[in-house]
């Protein structure tokens, strides 16, 4: 039966709250409705940003010490990252066709970002191609150190070439070119979204631990196991089959 | 690192490659069928052909050229991969031969590709040196790529599939800096920063290759 924690109620009450607040913040003057597809878009980019940094941490962590629990982040993190990737390109793609008039642009936005999907999906991939624990923690290691260098390029590709994707309005210096209601509905979303987030990857490192565990089994299966020493009393007499 | 190991472990495998050709006469075939296909797909509209030779000719090279990280080759066996380590060859000499070889292998598909590209679309040379620097500098990174995912994929039961789909998406500004060249030539502006794109690009790669080679081989 799946345990529920509090941190996941906690995350689908703030879920709620940001959904309410989407409802209830105001429409824009251009875009109307549809603008409000923002709301979940950039919170799903940034955690995608986060989740491949906290894979380049855990990718080197599991380098210098060798310890399980860097490689469980690694793997939670490039997953929840790999969805959160796909959840921005998908509601970017709704939201350009009317927008934009096209669902899919060759945007140094939108390409580079394609680019970080795939070559995360290619992390998924190789973990799954290798048996050995210790030789996939390291490859993948290396590889999530190397693939990080995507991130930034996708965050300043706005700013190192001319593109139809707005710059950045946020995570930029000085004061945010946006409404400040609506930021406000922002900054709760993004709040209710990193809780989302947390959730999965707990969630998805207890399952990492639990696959460890069955693998350390299936490698192990002539090793001694629990009560191997302990034998059946002989009958009286009786001699050992 | 030595030179005289490098340069054993890379005849070895160019003489294995010569054997079995994997690359120039299994890959190379079906890059040229790529771009017969290519070049028909959009019918007879000579200026057309024109305008996309460069970037049909450079993707057809990515695409194909990543197909030699998923080649078998010597140093993908388990017996001389361990004949290394117990030998006391270097990871970071196993590597830079992994990267010669590929490198190689790059520039003779780069051969075959050239001249067909250049015939079926109808291709005139625009760019002279920056465009041939460019694309030797970006050769080299696709041959360093190629050779760390190789080195990611070996003895896998996914090298196949996930060896390309490593290198295809980090190679794209290599691929980018070429193909800008001639556009950024013919419009009277100075190529040299899409040169310095792939010369960044080869440097963080190189980088990478030489600092991490150490658990990519297993020694740490």
């Amino acid at each position: 039966m799946t345990r529920y924690r509090s941190t996941d109620l906690v995350a689908l009450a703030l879920l709620g709250a940001g959904f309410v607040a989407i409802l209830l913040a105001p429409t824009d003057g251009l875009q109307g409705v549809l603008q409000r597809l923002m709301y979940a878009h950039v919170p799903a980019a940034w955690l995608a940003y986060l989740a491949f940094a906290l894979t380049l941490i855990a990718s080197i962590g599991w380098l210098r010490t060798r310890h399980d629990r860097w490689d469980h982040l690694a793997v939670g993190a490039v997953e929840v990252g790999v969805f959160f990737t796909g959840l921005a390109l998908v509601l970017g793609s709704v939201w350009g066709k009317p927008v934009w008039g096209v669902w899919w642009t060759w945007d140094a936005r939108l390409v580079t970002t394609a680019l970080l999907f795939l070559v995360y999906s290619g992390y998924l991939a190789l973990r799954r191609g290798i048996d050995d624990p210790r030789v996939r923690a390291d490859r993948a290691a290396v590889l999530g150190i190397v693939a990080f260098v995507q991130v930034p390029i996708v965050h300043f590709s706005v700013v190192w070439w001319r593109t139809l994707h707005q710059p950045p309005t946020v995570l930029r210096p000085g004061d945010p070119t946006m409404d400040h209601t609506m930021l406000a509905v922002l900054l709760l979303n993004v709040v209710a979204y990193s809780a989302v987030f947390v959730t999965l990857l707990r969630r998805r490192m207890d399952l990492a631990r639990g696959e460890r565990a069955l693998e350390q089994g299936r490698l192990a299966p002539d090793a001694p196991v629990a009560g191997d020493a302990v034998v059946a009393p002989l009958p009286e007499g009786g001699e050992r089959g | 690192m030595s030179g005289g190991q490098v340069a054993a472990l890379v005849r070895a495998e160019l003489r294995l490659e010569t054997r079995t050709g994997d690359v120039l006469r299994g890959v190379a075939p079906y890059a040229v069928a790529a771009l017969v296909v290519l070049a028909l797909s959009v019918d007879a509209d000579t200026r057309l052909l024109r305008q996309i030779g460069l970037g049909a000719g450079g993707a057809v090279l990515l695409l194909f050229g990543a197909q030699s990280a998923a080649r078998r080759g010597l140093l993908d066996t388990d017996a001389v991969r361990t004949l290394c380590a117990v030998s006391g060859v270097a990871p970071g000499t196993v590597l830079l031969a992994r990267v010669v070889t590929t490198a190689a292998m790059l520039f003779a598909l780069t051969a075959v590709v050239v001249p067909v590209t250049v015939v079926l679309f109808d291709l005139t040379p625009v760019g002279g040196w920056w465009l041939a620097a460019t694309t030797v500098l970006a050769l080299v990174g696709l041959a360093t790529l190629t050779a760390l995912a190789a080195t990611l994929v070996a003895a896998t039961s996914v090298r196949a599939v996930v060896a390309p789909l490593l290198v295809v998406p980090l190679s794209v500004p290599l691929l980018l800096a070429v193909i800008q060249i001639p556009a950024t030539v013919t419009y009277g502006s100075t190529p040299l920063s899409w040169l310095l794109l792939a010369a960044l690009v080869d440097l963080v790669l190189v980088t990478s290759a030489v600092t991490l080679a150490p658990w990519l081989e297993g020694v740490r």
